[in-house]
């Protein structure tokens, strides 16, 4: 049992190194020589893990001659537009000026409730909206919609918008996040400033604590409501 | 830059295990062939009297090389075709004891076998590969 345990540590450390190694895209939108090696990585792990009398190498040797192969096919895939068709594919348009383009569904091996089901995840609910459809090499499908159906922008109100910046977090669960601090060019002193003008007596009371460059801050405390704070930073971003 | 540095340390890594394993395995196959051929030599030398010196010495040998082997293949062979030629090894050492001679025979031809024919579980080659 205690040989078990430690294989099935062994093999997930192992697992985890590998998946490390060929980025993180293998975990998100996977194409399709990247889906054939998660499926295989999958089964190579269990092999050694349940049985015993199956040395670890049997697991191992195969899962690194796959990640090498991985990054051999993920540096043609950048490399080469040729190798890029040939494992990836092209995105094909199912839907264009002239509707559903039916003999690109079949050879997708679509059907409409695919296609259907696809431009509604895209938030796409009604067929007469859409300009272009496009099925990508990962399988997701991109909306274009008409004119007539594009959301309202800033831009097309003549509205000229404050730039949004980017929300970063100084305490996590209790946590004061040092790096996130040296980025904003704020000290802890300064953070426990602000939680004293909040009557919070301890970082450790603090769920969350975020702040953008506007210096709005958002903060909450552990199992209270949070609140929104404006502050005239001088932020010191490196 | 350092995830090329990390795909060529387990390429290196690759390499040099599988050029060990190979070495490994003729170098073992090899001795496994001539100790079991000393022994088998040595039985058919007088079949009807196994408690002789020279039977006992080489089939301490080849018991020896054996249960030396047997904890490396461990590492790189599944371990249930290891544990067939180890019974063989323990019905050859009763059958001497016993004095036993188609026993002794028996198990040392299933030995000499698997010297032979292990190469096809472990070794680089066309049957391996298909």
């Amino acid at each position: 049992m205690i040989t078990l345990i430690l294989r099935s540590l062994i093999v997930y450390c192992i697992v985890l190194f590998a998946v490390r190694i060929m980025g993180k895209r293998q975990i998100g939108d996977m194409q399709p020589f990247e889906l054939v090696i998660t499926l295989i990585i999958a089964d190579l792990a269990c092999i050694p893990m349940s049985d015993s009398t199956i040395p670890i190498v049997f697991g191992v040797v195969p899962l690194f001659t796959l990640v090498i192969l991985h990054y051999l096919f993920t540096l043609l895939n950048r490399k080469s537009i040729f190798f890029r068709k040939v494992l990836n594919g092209r995105p094909i348009i199912v839907i264009d000026s002239n509707g559903i383009n039916y003999n690109a569904l079949k050879k997708l091996n679509m059907t409409l409730n695919d296609l259907t089901e696809g431009l509604r995840v895209a938030q796409c609910f009604n067929l007469n909206d859409v300009a272009y459809a496009i099925v990508e090499t990962n399988g997701n499908i991109s909306v274009l919609l008409k004119n007539s159906a594009q959301p309202v922008s800033n831009e097309g109100m003549g509205i000229d918008g404050q730039q949004s910046s980017l929300n970063i977090i100084l305490i996590n669960d209790g946590k004061l996040l040092k790096e996130n601090l040296d980025y904003l060019g704020l000290t802890p002193e300064y953070i426990k400033s602000i939680l004293n003008e909040e009557k919070i007596k301890s970082v450790t009371d603090v769920l969350i604590l975020s702040i953008d460059k506007g210096g709005e801050i958002f903060l909450q405390e552990k199992y209270k409501p949070c609140k929104t704070i404006k502050k005239e930073l001088e932020l010191n971003v490196k | 830059m350092r995830r090329l540095i990390a795909v060529l340390f387990l390429l290196a890594i690759l390499i040099a295990v599988a050029t060990l394993e190979q070495v490994y395995v003729n170098h073992f196959l090899y001795n496994l062939d001539t100790k079991s051929q000393q022994v088998s030599a040595a039985i058919e030398l007088d079949d009807k009297n196994l408690e002789r010196e020279d039977v006992k010495n080489s089939f301490n040998d080849l018991n020896k090389f054996w249960e030396d082997a047997k904890t490396k293949l461990c590492y790189f062979t599944n371990y249930e075709k290891v544990k067939s030629v180890d019974e063989s090894f323990v019905k050859l050492s009763t059958a001497i004891e016993n004095n036993d001679s188609s026993l002794a025979i028996e198990n040392i031809a299933v030995i000499k076998e698997y010297s032979k024919f292990f190469t096809y579980f472990m070794g680089f080659n066309i049957n391996n590969l298909f």
